[in-house]
């Protein structure tokens, strides 16, 4: 078990794991110096030091928030090379623990990847926009109005809390998690179902984007009819119908949302153009 | 337009940027909450954060996995707000000022992170003779990222509050209204439609 002292230390400096990222060596600045720390206190010899410092300066890259498994498996690797005395015995160790940075790193990175920037992330903007639409905040959408500045304001420092907790929860727990495993190569996979947590995440974010939209469209159907003239109000939700079907046709075509943007700009220029020539004032 | 504001208001964005990719990375550059940041700052925190929010909802199918470079939403969300906040108050233009900054923000991160990669082969000949100053390139590196997000802001922001005379052309401003509320709901599609993709194939996988 890693004591407290130097669990904390390797914690803060998990936070520097993506500093110096570069197409070279990608995190492996950053690696470099989250277990530096540890290196100096395991190796008392200058060349062994230079040597351990060196092996960590190679190609490394993972999910930032999952690096933690690592560090701490790396670190316990470490202590036991530097207190091994068999020269054959070091040099397979030091070959495994190229195996074990390699293939946790691209396991978690996939993990991480997934759970933490493809589900977390867009979670917590969701919960921030629940938190708006229900204290009456729909000015994003071009109806309503603000109701409660405190909720407006707490949406996004609560989205970062949640957010937060969660990627702090896994940095602290992935190095003692880590450091128990000692060397194995497949350290922290089973520390909870990650297809099932996924899975959930996956139903949560779907069933609360359906109801965010259908919620958003009602309100800006019920707005656009209260105060625009009936055609005007159809041409509205025309336009929330034909942004809803264009975002996802023109992705699948492997194309980004900048395309889309381009799209949007393109016909809404189109648009307005035929208007003015119909002399047609623009109603909003 | 304050220049006190404008300054201060680009020096926190270059602190916050930091959480982006080199430090921490617990969201705290993410738009809707440095759009409230620097909204409060110049006197416009609940459009600063509804701005950062829309900006949030577009970026949210960029994501930083491997190589990749996403947009940069911290940046994307101080220049909404200080645009919004000096150049007009008009809601869209100030959305696509932001939303446009962060990708041509994300083309300097790739010449900082092909700088970096220079560093990187500094750092590995110093540890091969015997010296060792991580902590320095560490600095450097934050250095690095912190000037170039406030200048870029500063400059930006400047760029945006001149093409803001624009708006003064009714054209102009009916087709950015037009754009951005289609974008808004267009953003809300792609992460609906990216969810029920991964419903899909959960049950696919079953």
């Amino acid at each position: 078990m890693i004591d407290t002292k130097n669990r904390i230390c390797l914690f803060f400096r998990s936070f520097f794991i993506q500093c110096g990222w570069n197409f070279e060596g990608l995190q492996n600045i950053g690696f470099c110096y989250v277990v530096s720390h540890w290196l100096e206190r395991v190796w008392g010899d200058e060349d062994k030091l230079k040597k351990s410092f060196l092996r960590h300066l190679e190609v490394f890259n993972t999910q930032p928030h999952m690096s933690g498994f690592i560090i701490g498996n790396v670190c316990s690797v470490e202590e036991m090379l530097s207190a091994e005395e068999d020269a054959a015995r070091k040099e397979k160790m030091e070959a495994g623990l190229k195996t074990i940075k390699k293939a946790l790193a691209s396991s978690f990175a996939s993990i991480g990847d997934r759970l933490i920037w493809g589900r977390i992330y867009p979670l917590t903007t969701i919960v921030c926009l629940l938190m708006w639409l229900g204290s009456g905040f729909y000015f994003w959408l071009g109806a309503g109005s603000s109701n409660s500045k405190l909720f407006v304001a707490g949406g996004p420092v609560f989205s970062v809390f949640i957010f937060a907790a969660v990627s702090l929860y896994f940095r602290w727990k992935g190095i003692g998690y880590g450091y128990k495993c000692a060397g194995n190569v497949s350290c922290g996979l089973d520390l909870m179902n990650w297809n099932k947590t996924l899975s959930r995440l996956n139903f949560a974010g779907f069933v609360l984007c359906f109801l965010i939209s259908l919620f958003s469209c009602w309100e800006v159907f019920e707005a656009a009819f209260a105060s625009l003239p009936p055609s005007w109000a159809i041409f509205k939700m025309l336009l929330v119908v034909s942004s809803f079907a264009l975002a996802p046709v023109i992705l699948k075509r492997k194309r980004t949302f900048l395309s889309v943007t381009g799209a949007v700009f393109g016909f809404s220029f189109v648009a307005v153009l035929i208007l003015r020539v119909v002399g047609v004032r623009v109603l909003w | 337009m304050d220049l006190y504001l404008l300054l201060v208001s680009s020096f926190l964005c270059g602190l916050l940027v930091l959480d982006n990719l080199q430090f921490a990375q617990v969201s705290l550059s993410r738009p809707s909450l440095v759009g409230l940041l620097i909204g409060w700052l110049v006197g416009s925190p609940i459009e600063g954060a509804s701005l950062g929010l829309g900006i949030e909802l577009c970026y949210s199918t960029f994501l930083p996995l491997g190589g990749n470079v996403p947009p940069n939403g911290a940046v994307a969300g101080t220049i909404s707000a200080l645009v919004f906040a000096f150049a007009g108050r008009y809601y869209p233009f100030a959305f696509f000022a932001g939303f446009f900054s962060g990708f041509l923000y994300a083309g300097l991160d790739v010449k900082l992170r092909q700088i970096r990669g220079e560093w990187s082969k500094i750092v590995e000949n110093e540890v091969s003779d015997g010296k060792i100053r991580l902590n320095f390139w560490m600095a450097k590196s934050l250095m690095q990222e912190n000037i170039s997000a406030v200048g870029f802001v500063l400059f930006f922001s400047v760029f945006f509050f001149a093409l803001a005379v624009f708006l003064r052309f009714a054209f102009f401003r009916d087709i950015l209204r037009m754009a951005h509320f289609m974008v808004l709901w267009a953003a809300l599609s792609a992460i609906l439609h990216k969810f029920a993709g991964y419903v899909k194939n959960d049950r696919y996988k079953k």
